[in-house]
C-alpha cells in the first residue's frame, strides 16, 4: 500500500509524505491537483483521504501536545495570503524564543507536521529563508538540513522523473522517498 | 545551595562527539578560548548572536560538540543566577543552554538544571 501524492495540489501534501518516508511506505507522484477523480484529494492513503488525516492515521498515537500542534498547522498555516498567515507565524516565532523544538528536544511528530505544512506553502517559504522570523528561521533550517531535506530532494526528483515520462504518455512513477 | 562548579559539571560530562571538519574543529578551538572569558558582557553578546541562527554552538553541526560543553560548563553557575532582564537580552542562550542540560550530555538532576521560563514574554527580534 503506497501514499499517493498529489503534486499539483495547492499545499503538497510533504507532512504525510515525511511521515511515509519514516515508516518505509512507499510514495506514489501524481502530477495532477488531485489523486484521482473518484478521490479528488491531495494525498490518500488505506481508504483515508487528505494530509490531515493520513498523517493522523500514520501516526497511530498522537500526543495532545502534538494534535494541537497538527490542527494549528493545517487551521492556519495553509493560506497563501501573507498576512492571514503572519499572526500565525509570529505565534510560532514566540514559541520558539526559548525551545529548539516544538515540543521537547528532538524533533517531534508537531516539528514534523508544522515544518512539511511551512514546506508546502510557497507564500512562507521565502520569509523563512530571509530570516525575517529569526528563531524560525533557526528551527527551519536546522531540520531542513538534518531531518527532511533529504525526503524533500528526493521526492522533487522523483516528481521531476514523473513530468519527463508524462510527456512520453505516463502519469505515475513510484518514488523511493 | 551553590550551583555545580565548572569541574564538577565537566566530571558529569558523557562525552561522545561526532567528527568535525577542519573549519568547524578551528570554530570549536575559538569558542574554548572564549569559554575561559566566558562572563565578559562581550563574550555573552557574541555568543547569544552566534545562536540566533545555530541550534548548537557550531556551524553546521547536527548534535552537540565539545564546544557546547565548554561553553555550557563556563556559563552554567551565572545561567543559574541570571535574572529576568538577562534572560530577556539573551534569549539563544538560554534557549541553547536548555537544549544543552536536557540532551544526556551532562547527567544533570533535575534541581541542578537551571530554571527556563519558556513562555516569558520578549517581543519579537528585528534582523538588523
Amino acid at each position: 500500500m503506497s501514499i499517493q501524492v498529489a503534486a499539483k495540489a495547492a499545499n503538497v501534501g510533504y507532512a504525510a509524505v515525511l511521515l511515509g518516508a519514516q515508516k518505509n511506505i512507499k510514495i506514489e507522484i501524481i502530477d495532477d491537483k488531485v489523486v484521482s477523480k473518484e478521490t479528488p484529494a491531495d494525498v490518500v492513503y488505506d481508504g483515508v483521504s487528505g494530509t490531515k488525516a493520513v498523517v493522523e492515521k500514520l501516526a497511530v498515537t498522537v500526543s495532545t501536545e502534538d494534535q494541537e500542534w497538527i490542527d494549528f498547522a493545517f487551521t492556519n498555516l495553509l493560506s497563501k495570503d501573507f498576512k492571514a498567515v503572519t499572526p500565525s507565524l509570529e505565534k510560532l516565532e514566540a514559541h520558539l524564543n526559548f525551545r529548539s523544538f516544538i515540543n521537547g528536544y528532538t524533533p517531534s511528530l508537531s516539528d514534523l507536521v508544522v515544518w512539511g505544512v511551512l514546506r508546502s506553502n510557497l507564500v512562507v517559504g521565502t520569509s523563512l529563508k530571509s530570516g525575517v522570523f529569526i528563531n524560525l528561521g533557526r528551527w527551519y533550517n536546522y531540520l531542513l538540513a538534518f531531518e527532511y531535506g533529504p525526503v524533500v530532494e528526493t521526492f522533487t526528483k522523483d516528481l521531476n522523473e514523473v513530468r519527463k515520462s508524462a510527456k512520453s504518455g505516463q502519469k505515475k512513477v513510484a518514488s523511493k522517498a | 545551595e551553590s550551583p555545580l562548579t565548572e569541574e564538577e559539571l565537566l566530571g558529569k560530562l558523557n562525552a561522545d562527539f561526532p567528527a568535525l571538519s577542519e573549519i568547524q574543529q578551528a570554530e570549536q578551538n575559538q569558542w574554548i578560548t572564549l569559554s575561559k572569558r566566558v562572563d565578559e558582557p562581550t563574550t555573552i553578546d557574541q555568543l547569544n548572536d552566534a545562536l540566533k541562527s545555530k541550534t548548537y554552538l557550531i556551524t553546521d553541526s547536527a548534535q552537540a560538540s565539545l564546544a557546547d560543553a565548554a561553553v555550557f560548563s563556563a556559563l552554567y553557575a551565572s545561567l543559574k543566577e541570571w535574572k529576568e532582564d538577562q534572560v530577556k537580552a539573551h534569549r539563544h542562550i538560554i534557549r541553547w543552554a536548555d537544549l544543552i542540560q536536557n540532551i544526556g550530555l551532562f547527567d544533570l538532576a533535575a534541581a541542578d538544571k537551571i530554571v527556563v521560563n519558556y513562555n516569558l514574554e520578549v517581543p519579537r527580534e528585528i534582523k538588523e
